[in-house]
C-alpha cells in the first residue's frame, strides 16, 4: 500500500506543490485580515473570522476538486492503473492510495495554516485570551476540511466519469461544472452555519461520494 | 545427437523425434548404452515443448527403444522388438510395396531399383538387427 | 491444485452493439500452453482483457486459477505475469523508476531472474519507457512479468516488432517457463511457426467463435487437404461433410476437409478419381484454411 501512496505522490508532487502555494498564501491573507480585525475590532470578530472561509476557503474548496478529476483524468490519460491492477494489488487499494494521497494533500494546508494561526497567536499577547473564539476557530477549520474533503470527492467521481473521447461536453465548460459545485457546497455552509447539521449534510455527501466511487471504480474497463 | 525439427510439416513433431532416434540408431550414430539428451535438455535445445518430447520418449520406451535408469538419465536399448515375424513382414511389406509403386510411376525399371536398393542397405549398421 | 487453470463459460461480449465474442467456451489445463489464433481485430485482446478483469464481459463468467477476475486478491495477481508488447507498461516514467515500483509491489520477486535478463536484453535504465524501441519495451516487460516467477504467463502477441533474435529469446524463455511445475502459458501470436513450436493446445477464433479448440496435434490430425485428379470434368461436389475449402481448376479438384477418415476416402473413391494425394499442411496452412469466412466448427 505504501508503495502505491508513493508512486502516487511522485507523480502528483508538482501540481501538488502548486495548490500547497496557492492556498496556504490565500488562507494567510485572509488570516491577516482577522488579525487587522482583531487588533482594531471595528467590525466585530465573527466577520472577518469567515473571511478564512471567504477567501482562503473558496479556493481551497475549488482546488481540492479539481485536484480530484487531475488525479483521475491523468491516470486514464497515462494508463497507470491499467498496469498497476495487473501487478499483485487490486483494483481497491488502487483507489484507496489515490484517496489517501489526495487527502494528505487536500488536509495539509489546512494543517499548516492552523499550525501557523496557532503560532502567530502565540506572539500576539493582546489577543491571547482568544478562549471564546477558540470553538469558533476550531469549528470554522473542521467546517473546511469537510469541505475540501466533500469537494475532492466530487472532484474524484466526475474525473473517473468525464470522458474527452466521448466529447458530452468539452474541458471548459467541465471546469465551470467543478466551480459550480464547489460554491454550492460553500453556499450551503453559510446558509446552514457552521454547526452539525453543516457537518452531518458534509459527512454524508462525501461518504455517498466515495462509496460510489469504489462501487464504480471496480467495475469500470481499464 | 543432432535432431532437426521440421514443425511446419503435417508430419507430428514428437513422430519425427521418434523416427530420428531410429534413423539415427539405424545408422550407426547412436549405439547401445549410448546416452541421449534429457526431456529438458532436448525441448529448450530444440525450442519445443516439453511435453511433445516427453511423449516421443515415452513411445521409445514402449517400443524398447531406448531405456529409462532412475537417477542416471535415458540410454539406448538392446534392440529387442516385441512385434511377431509375420507383424513386421506385415509392416515392411508395405512400405516395399510403395516403394515398388513410385519406381514403377516414375519409370524405373527393376534392375536399377534393384542396383539403389542395395546401394542404400549399405548406408547403415545391420550390427543390431 | 486444480486441473484447469483458466475456464471461460459462455463468455460473450458487446461493443458498441457489435458481438466481438460469441457465446465462447474454453478451458486451458495446467501445465499446457495454449495458442490463441485469430486475424487482427477478431478479439484476442478483448478476451485476454477479460481474463485479466480489465474489462467486464457483457455476459458469461470466467475464471482464471478458480477465481473470477474481480475477486482476485493481491496475492493471486502475483501469481499471474502478463506481457503485451510493453504497451501496457505506464510510458511517462523512466524505466529505472517502473522497475522499482514492480519491485516494491511484488510478493515474491526474483532478482535473479531479473538480473539476467535485464543483462541479456540490455535494457537502458536511464530512458523513459515511450523512448524505448518496440523491441525492448516487449524486453521488458517479459523481464518485468517472468522475475515475479508467474503461474500463469499471458502473452498478448509477444513478438510483433520484434526481430528473429529477440523472437527465440521469447521462445526460449517461454520454454523454460513450462519446465517448471505446474506452469501455464497462453499466448495470442500473429507468428504461426513460433505458436507451432510450443503450443500444445489450439484456438482459433473467428466471427465471435472458436472455429477450432483442441489439440495441436489433433487439428493437424483432423485437417487434411486433398488434391484429387479425375479423368475428366469433376464433379461440383462430393457430398462430404465437414469440408473447408474446395477448389476446381480443370481436372483438378483441391479439397480442404476437416475430420477426414476411411469413410470419406471411400466416398471420393466412389467417384473413380485417377488419384488422391494428400498436401501436407503446415500450422498456418491450416488457419488461413479455417479463417475464410464459410469455414465448419473443429471443437475437440
Amino acid at each position: 500500500m505504501w508503495t502505491l501512496v508513493k508512486r502516487e505522490l511522485s507523480d502528483v508532487v508538482i501540481f501538488l506543490i502548486t495548490i500547497q502555494i496557492i492556498t496556504i498564501t490565500a488562507l494567510a491573507i485572509s488570516g491577516s485580515y482577522l488579525f487587522e480585525a482583531l487588533e482594531d475590532k471595528p467590525y466585530g470578530l465573527p466577520i472577518h473570522m469567515y473571511s478564512i472561509l471567504t477567501i482562503g476557503g473558496i479556493i481551497l474548496t475549488w482546488l481540492a476538486s479539481i485536484f480530484g478529476c487531475y488525479q483521475m483524468q491523468t491516470d486514464k490519460t497515462h494508463k497507470v492503473s491499467t498496469f498497476l491492477c495487473t501487478l499483485a494489488a487490486t483494483r481497491q487499494t488502487i483507489l484507496l492510495s489515490r484517496i489517501i494521497t489526495g487527502l494528505i494533500f487536500t488536509l495539509l494546508p489546512i494543517i499548516l495554516t492552523a499550525i501557523m494561526f496557532y503560532i502567530a497567536l502565540q506572539f500576539h499577547p493582546r489577543v491571547f485570551d482568544l478562549g471564546q473564539y477558540s470553538t469558533i476557530l476550531i469549528k470554522m477549520f473542521f467546517t473546511l476540511t469537510l469541505l475540501a474533503i466533500t469537494n475532492y470527492a466530487f472532484g474524484l467521481q466526475l474525473g473517473l466519469s468525464f470522458d474527452k473521447d466521448q466529447k458530452q461536453i468539452d474541458a471548459g465548460k467541465f471546469l465551470l461544472l467543478l466551480t459550480a459545485i464547489s460554491l454550492l457546497l460553500i453556499i450551503l455552509v453559510y446558509l446552514k452555519g457552521i454547526g452539525l447539521t453543516c457537518w452531518m449534510i458534509l459527512l454524508l455527501l462525501s461518504t455517498c461520494s466515495f462509496w460510489l466511487l469504489f462501487n464504480k471504480y471496480t467495475k469500470v474497463p481499464l | 545427437m543432432q535432431i532437426q525439427i521440421d514443425n511446419s510439416s503435417n508430419y507430428p513433431v514428437y513422430q519425427q523425434v521418434i523416427d530420428q532416434i531410429k534413423r539415427d540408431i539405424a545408422l550407426g550414430r547412436l549405439r547401445k548404452n549410448d546416452q541421449l539428451l534429457t526431456v529438458r535438455q532436448l525441448a529448450a535445445e530444440l525450442v519445443i515443448n516439453p511435453n511433445t518430447i516427453a511423449k516421443a520418449y515415452r513411445q521409445l520406451e514402449q517400443e524398447g527403444v531406448i531405456t529409462t535408469k532412475k537417477g542416471s538419465g535415458t540410454f539406448i536399448a538392446q534392440l529387442d522388438s516385441q512385434l511377431s515375424q509375420s507383424v513386421r513382414k506385415k509392416i515392411i511389406d508395405q512400405q516395399i510395396e510403395r516403394l515398388v509403386v513410385d519406381a514403377i510411376h516414375m519409370q524405373v525399371d527393376r534392375e536399377k531399383l534393384s542396383q539403389w536398393f542395395s546401394q542404400s542397405l549399405d548406408q547403415f549398421n545391420w550390427e543390431q538387427a | 491444485m486444480s486441473e484447469r487453470v483458466i475456464e471461460i463459460e459462455h463468455l460473450t461480449k458487446y461493443y458498441d452493439g457489435r458481438c466481438v465474442l460469441d457465446d465462447l467456451c474454453l478451458s486451458i489445463p495446467r501445465g499446457s500452453v495454449y495458442g490463441l489464433l485469430g486475424r487482427n481485430g477478431v478479439g484476442k485482446t478483448t478476451l485476454i482483457r477479460i481474463l485479466l478483469g480489465l474489462e467486464p464481459p457483457t455476459r458469461g463468467r470466467v475464471k482464471i486459477n478458480q477465481i473470477e477476475p474481480q475477486d482476485l486478491t493481491a496475492l493471486d495477481r502475483s501469481k499471474i505475469g502478463y506481457v503485451a508488447e510493453g504497451h501496457n507498461l505506464i510510458q511517462r516514467y523512466k524505466v529505472e523508476k517502473l522497475i522499482n515500483l514492480c519491485k516494491d509491489i511484488a510478493i515474491n520477486w526474483d532478482n535473479d531472474i531479473f538480473k539476467k535478463l535485464t543483462d541479456l536484453f540490455n535494457i537502458p535504465m536511464q530512458r523513459r519507457v515511450k523512448e524505448l524501441s518496440t523491441g525492448m519495451r516487449a524486453q521488458l516487460n517479459l523481464a518485468l512479468s517472468l522475475s515475479i516467477d508467474p503461474e500463469i504467463l499471458i502473452l498478448d502477441d509477444p513478438s510483433l516488432g520484434l526481430d528473429t533474435v529477440v523472437r527465440r529469446q521469447f521462445l526460449e524463455l517461454a520454454i523454460e517457463v513450462i519446465q517448471k511445475e505446474g506452469r501455464t502459458i497462453l499466448f495470442s501470436s500473429h507468428i504461426l511457426s513460433d505458436v507451432e513450436r510450443i503450443a500444445d493446445h489450439i484456438g482459433i477464433l473467428l466471427g465471435g467463435q472458436l472455429v477450432a479448440n483442441c489439440t495441436l496435434e489433433s487439428l493437424k490430425d483432423r485437417v487434411k487437404k486433398l488434391r484429387i485428379i479425375f479423368s475428366d470434368q469433376p464433379p461440383s461436389t462430393l457430398y462430404l461433410t465437414d469440408v473447408i475449402n474446395q477448389k476446381i481448376k480443370h481436372r483438378e479438384m483441391t479439397l480442404t476437409i476437416a475430420n477426414y477418415n476411411e469413410q470419406k476416402q471411400r466416398l471420393i473413391e466412389a467417384y473413380y478419381p485417377e488419384s488422391i494425394d494428400e498436401i501436407p499442411l503446415s500450422l498456418e496452412d491450416i488457419f488461413i484454411e479455417c479463417t475464410d469466412p464459410q469455414t465448419v466448427s473443429l471443437s475437440a
